[in-house]
């Protein structure tokens, strides 16, 4: 685990909040970026002051340029400029490569170790290139889910990213559709990264892996903010 | 190697191949063919009860190498073991990355890319290469072999302690293990960050477990108390593990305790893990499970995989994700999961039938677990 604690203060003058696009703009997020369900124990924490501990899962490592960062390292900038003056400290559990039952354990250990207040976890497409059962699937995110919940923390997921209809987006979707049913069972909110992409992809904007997974993180982080603020 | 030692080595065999097939079997998710795995029905799996059996074998070789040859003999023998396991998951590991990059390229599908954990490999080449050469990139399912290098690298310090202070061996390793838990301690990774899979701080302490009994076999000591509590213990912990795994409903509490006391964590080899692997080594080696299996076995397949259990466990590896690629690519249909995965088990059977047939037309002895573990065998 990698732990990132930083003053949102100091961040927001280092950082001015320029597009997360290598400069350039994102597109912008249609209704398909508002989150399926309030986070009331973030906005509880966000009115109460006081440091926030996030945990995010399954976004790469927080290192500063690392390969698998781009999502982490946005999404922490963003939020940092969203609530300035507020610790925020997130640590971050990687699971490259890694199924939601091998992935949900490790966030287990996260969360009872952590306590944080709000934990993103993003999953999904390495069941659907390993054709795990999406009904399996399904039920140990919904466990995890409520399993979190019961910890008093908010928990978000991330789905899959679209790249353009490929042979196989059938079985990605049924790890998307998955995803969005535990969001309706009420135990998880849900950040549509799916169908974003698919909206910028068919817009003809849709940015290149590296920029897209910072503008989604950016997108992510303004989500989360407009449910929590007062 | 005493009587008894000899007598152990069929069973050893025998668990190691079954052991084999259960991790092919679950290196292809969610198959049908898994619900007969014994993931499915406690708080280990395979990969716990196939190092357990590694540390036996080494026990059983590496002391009559150490007794015979002195420490020279086992730094050799053990450090060549490893570079052999090395070259091994180079190889393995180059052509699992092949059959990605053929699969991401024929589809036109980048997502495919991140297979396994492989997305570094293709994203920033020259991270990942300097973390393949130095065990710190390590995709999924090709993660175990890495592990077992790292102990036969500390076997030469290991043996001795194992032959003469095996109390302090298990001390040491366990504190070890402890302490790597409770500060959480890890090998490094590189370019991600996620720290090892098989965390060789705490799984060395199944191994050494496994060595301090190897050790007592070669010697012909008893290993497991004849204690009926122990024996009720074990199989009630066995029981209560197979419970609450398959009670869908259940809610892991959070206790006012270190997570790895009693929580499930494959990569730190958590308490609940170790446990059941050993308590489920108590039951088995108290019941007639390995002359059951035997029975059912009549063939020797299982021993066969068994003695042959590299060039088994490669093959596998790299069969595991071509059965991942080929069932993605035609579909999930439940017939052709099991076909692929029968598949799969009968190329391996095939390998092990073709090496002790070479063995056999070379004129080598047969293998047992013994010296398999010292030449061909454990991974």
């Amino acid at each position: 685990m990698i732990r990132a604690g930083f003053l949102l203060g100091l961040a927001l003058l280092a950082a001015a909040p320029a597009a997360a696009n290598g400069g350039a703009a994102c597109p912008p997020a249609g209704p398909e970026a508002e989150l399926s369900a309030p986070l009331p124990r973030l906005a509880q924490a966000v009115a109460r002051g006081g440091p926030i501990e996030v945990l995010t899962v399954g976004l790469g490592s927080m290192r500063a340029g690392g390969v698998e960062g781009p999502f982490a390292q946005a999404f922490r900038e963003a939020l940092a400029r969203g609530l300035p003056g507020r610790t925020i400290n997130i640590t971050a559990v990687p699971t490259p490569g890694m199924v939601a039952r091998d992935a949900a354990d490790r966030m287990r250990r996260g969360v009872a170790e952590g306590e944080p207040v709000l934990v993103i976890w993003r999953t999904g497409l390495n069941d659907a290139l390993a054709v795990t059962d999406p009904a399996r699937f399904a039920r140990i995110v919904q466990r995890a889910a409520a399993w979190v919940s019961a910890q008093n923390a908010d928990l978000v997921l991330v789905d899959l990213a679209y790249t353009g209809a490929g042979a196989h987006e059938p079985t990605y979707r049924r790890y998307v559709d998955a995803l969005a049913q535990v969001g309706r069972d009420g135990e998880a909110a849900v950040f549509r990264r799916y169908a974003i992409t698919e909206a910028w992809y068919r817009a003809g904007v849709l940015p290149p892996m590296a920029a897209s997974e910072a503008c989604l993180a950016e997108a992510l982080a303004a989500a989360i903010l407009r449910r929590v603020a007062p | 190697m005493a009587g008894a030692a000899r007598q152990r080595a069929w069973q050893i065999d025998l668990f190691r191949g079954l052991a084999l097939v259960m991790i092919f079997i679950n290196h292809v998710p969610d198959n049908p063919l898994a619900v007969l795995t014994s993931a499915n029905y406690g708080f280990s799996d395979a990969a716990e009860g196939f190092v357990l059996m590694a540390g036996i074998a080494a026990g059983l070789v590496y002391l009559r190498k150490h007794e015979q040859e002195g420490w020279g003999g086992t730094f050799a023998r053990a450090w060549t073991r490893a570079f052999e396991l090395y070259s091994a998951h180079l190889l393995i590991l180059l052509l699992s990355a092949a059959f990605v990059a053929w699969m991401a390229t024929a589809e036109g599908d980048e997502r495919l890319l991140g297979w396994i954990g492989l997305g570094p490999l293709f994203q920033d080449p020259a991270a990942a290469l300097i973390g393949i050469v130095a065990l710190l990139h390590q995709p999924n399912y090709l993660d175990i072999l890495p592990l077992y290098i790292v102990l036969l690298l500390a076997v030469p310090l290991m043996v001795p302690l194992a032959a003469r202070a095996p109390a302090l061996l298990l001390a040491l390793s366990g504190s070890l293990w402890f302490t790597a838990n409770w500060n959480g301690w890890n090998a490094p990774t590189f370019p991600s960050e996620r720290g090892w899979m098989f965390n060789p701080l705490a799984w060395q302490f199944l191994f050494a477990i496994g060595m301090v009994i190897g050790t007592r076999l070669a010697r012909g000591l008893p290993v497991v108390p004849r204690s009926n509590l122990l024996f009720a213990a074990a199989l009630a912990y066995v029981v209560a593990a197979c419970v609450i795994i398959l009670d869908l409903e259940v809610v892991w509490p959070v206790l006012p305790l270190p997570w790895f006391l009693y929580g499930l964590d494959k990569s730190f080899l958590s308490l609940p893990r170790l446990l059941h692997v050993l308590a489920l080594a108590v039951v088995l080696a108290r019941l007639p499970v390995a002359q059951a299996i035997a029975w059912l076995d009549r063939p020797g397949v299982l021993m066969l995989l068994g003695r042959h259990a590299l060039p088994v466990f490669c093959a596998g590896s790299v069969l595991a994700v071509a059965v991942q690629i080929f069932r993605f690519t035609l579909g999930a249909e439940w017939w052709l999961e099991v076909l692929l995965v029968l598949a799969g088990l009968a190329v391996q059977v095939a390998l092990a039938m073709l090496l002790a047939w070479s063995e056999r037309t070379r004129g080598a002895p047969p293998r047992v677990a013994a010296a398999s573990a010292g030449k061909g065998g454990t991974p």
